[in-house]
């Protein structure tokens, strides 16, 4: 059985869904509660693969807000993230991807000193990040989206917005390696990491966000962050792809322009239907057959019976690991958004 | 990169810690007395599981011998009219069912309610405890999850005939519970331990004991919102 801990996008968004689910209770509370509130298994899911496998799921609420982050309630975040895998564990999950803000807290707060959860000594085997998979579709996306909205990956600079973390690391390397991209940009936070990850590529300009994104062809997105940032459309390129895979995703409900292409990145559509609920709760286009490459991954760990923690600790994703998940995700019928 | 807090930044010999302890450490050492003692009565209306229930009670005994030590290793004197007080509510439900032979009440009170309350309480104190006080703690906690057990197997097969009286004695006594934590947010603060995470680690507790019982997730969290409602 796989297992994906997810969460919602905002309390707004959380106090819609108690109330939409029939929880009415739960509806008109504050980020006070949440704070408190215990994980739940709330979806049973089928999956089917194009080979005619069959896997079952269960879907695990966290309860972590975004807002935990912005209000620095930081015990409260790290405790939801532990809790949901704890739960996942006692329920005999055998590989859970860890969504959306879930693996990033895991890292950022070293939340591996914590392996005691009450009674239960989390097995971290048993979880993934999912993020080998995300890089993989992302680099996809920009493989075949670019062709979509003809430009020339031979020709083109590609900006990587949070190019030193886990996910934008990897896109780095298989542009690197696996295409023929003209130019690398690299942004980051960390002006050290961003050496360490140029002296690595042996490219890539070092540059600031304002800078960079006037001379980018294609923008990859992968810095995650509590709050949405906005974009000027008016000093990006035209044509200009802009793929965001950050989360939550909210630069494509900001930016419209003729000649901007704005694609949600690291997000993979299945050949089948999905039977599940959770992916209308958080929005997708296509809620049957949408979803997070990330939560695919654990699905697709499960496929192959790989039990491993296949994506974890940081900056840990070779061209080659990012080419076997590939490779089964062809085989499983999942395939990368496109414009 | 921001940092969590750790327990070095606790000063355990300074009166302010020493005067939250004095009430916190009297509240366990009256709640594992209550608990003794309750075990005792549930040992009289259950007669067929009296071996068990007694072996339980003594060791309710035991654990309060065991914070009556950590008190004394602060050189704290525990305030046990204050903890009386704040037990009374719960003790008069109990003692109310006890007399009227509503067990499904009294297990519910005593072996999920007090029971899951402690975990949660112990749980989020270990991280924060003096040396002698978490080495004690933890050898609790491992016993306290045999009690919870006891109830929730008696009460998983009587489920169907106990299911009304078990949400009636919820709706009475969860929000007790909310406000005896409200009554110690500061103290536990002061030693370190947030509302939040002793409501979370309950309500983990509580609804993983609810649900081994034989309720769904629906109506746990319906049972939980009880609790809200009084925080």
């Amino acid at each position: 059985m796989f297992g994906l801990i997810g969460h919602l996008t905002s309390l707004e968004h959380a106090q819609a869904v108690a109330r939409e689910l029939g929880y009415p209770e739960y509806a008109d509370q504050g980020l006070d509660f949440w704070c408190s509130a215990p994980p739940q298994i709330v979806d049973n899911i089928t999956v089917t693969s194009v080979t005619g496998q069959k896997i079952e799921g269960r879907y695990v609420e966290s309860c972590f807000l975004p807002e935990m982050l912005a209000t620095r309630r930081i015990k409260a975040a790290t405790r939801k993230i532990l809790n949901a895998m704890a739960h996942a564990q006692k329920h005999g999950i055998n590989i859970t991807a860890l969504g959306g803000f879930s693996s990033i807290i895991f890292e950022n707060f070293n939340l591996e000193q914590f392996r005691q959860v009450r009674n239960i000594k989390l097995d971290f085997e048993r979880f993934t990040t999912g993020n080998t998979h995300t890089a993989y579709i992302i680099c996809r996306q920009v493989e075949q989206a670019s062709k979509q909205v003809g430009i020339e990956l031979s020709k083109a600079t590609v900006a990587v917005c949070g190019a030193t973390g886990d996910i934008g690391s990897a896109i780095c390397r298989w542009l690197d390696t696996r295409t023929d991209v003209k130019e690398l940009l690299l942004i980051a936070r960390n002006q050290e990491r961003l050496q360490e990850l140029q002296a690595q590529l042996g490219r890539g300009k070092i540059m600031a966000l304002e800078a960079a994104l006037p001379e980018a062809d294609i923008v990859v997105w992968v810095a995650s962050m509590a709050k949405g940032v906005e974009i000027e459309p008016g000093v990006l390129k035209q044509p200009c792809l802009l793929i965001d895979g950050g989360y939550p995703k909210n630069l494509a409900t900001k930016i419209q322009r003729p000649g901007l292409y704005v694609l949600n990145g690291g997000i993979v559509e299945h050949s089948l239907d999905i039977d599940w609920k959770i992916m209308s709760i958080v929005n997708m286009d296509v809620p049957g057959r949408q979803l997070f490459a990330c939560f695919a991954e654990s699905m697709l760990l499960e496929f192959e019976k790989l039990y491993t923690n296949f994506s974890w600790g940081r900056n840990q994703i070779t061209v080659e690991k990012m080419e076997q998940i590939g490779q089964v995700s062809v085989k499983h019928g999942f395939r990368p958004l496109l414009v | 990169m921001q940092q969590l807090p750790t327990k070095s930044e606790i000063d355990y010999k300074s009166e302010k810690y020493k005067d939250a302890y004095s009430r916190i450490n009297a509240i366990v050492i009256e709640g594992e007395q209550e608990a003794h003692e309750n075990y005792i009565q549930l040992a009289e209306l259950l007669p067929e599981h009296q071996d068990e229930l007694i072996r339980l009670s003594n060791m309710e005994s035991r654990h309060k011998k065991g914070f009556e030590a950590c008190g004394r290793n602060l050189q704290v004197t525990p305030n046990m009219q204050f903890a009386k007080e704040f037990f009374a509510q719960l003790h008069q439900n109990f003692q109310r069912a006890a007399d009227e032979g509503r067990v499904v009440t009294c297990l519910l009170i005593q072996s999920l309610i007090i029971e899951c309350f402690a975990i949660a309480a112990y749980d989020i104190y270990i991280p924060v405890a003096d040396d002698f006080a978490r080495k004690i703690t933890e050898g609790v906690v491992k016993d306290e999850y045999s009690h919870l057990n006891f109830g929730e197997v008696w009460l998983k097969a009587h489920f169907t005939e106990s299911k009304a009286e078990l949400e009636e004695a919820n709706r009475q006594n969860l929000p007790i519970v909310w406000k005896m934590l409200n009554q110690v947010e500061e103290d536990a603060r002061t030693m370190m331990m947030e509302k939040d995470a002793l409501v979370e680690d309950f309500m983990i507790q509580y609804g993983e004991a609810l649900n081994n019982i034989g309720f769904t997730t629906r109506d746990i969290m319906r049972l939980s919102a009880y609790g809200l409602k009084a925080a």
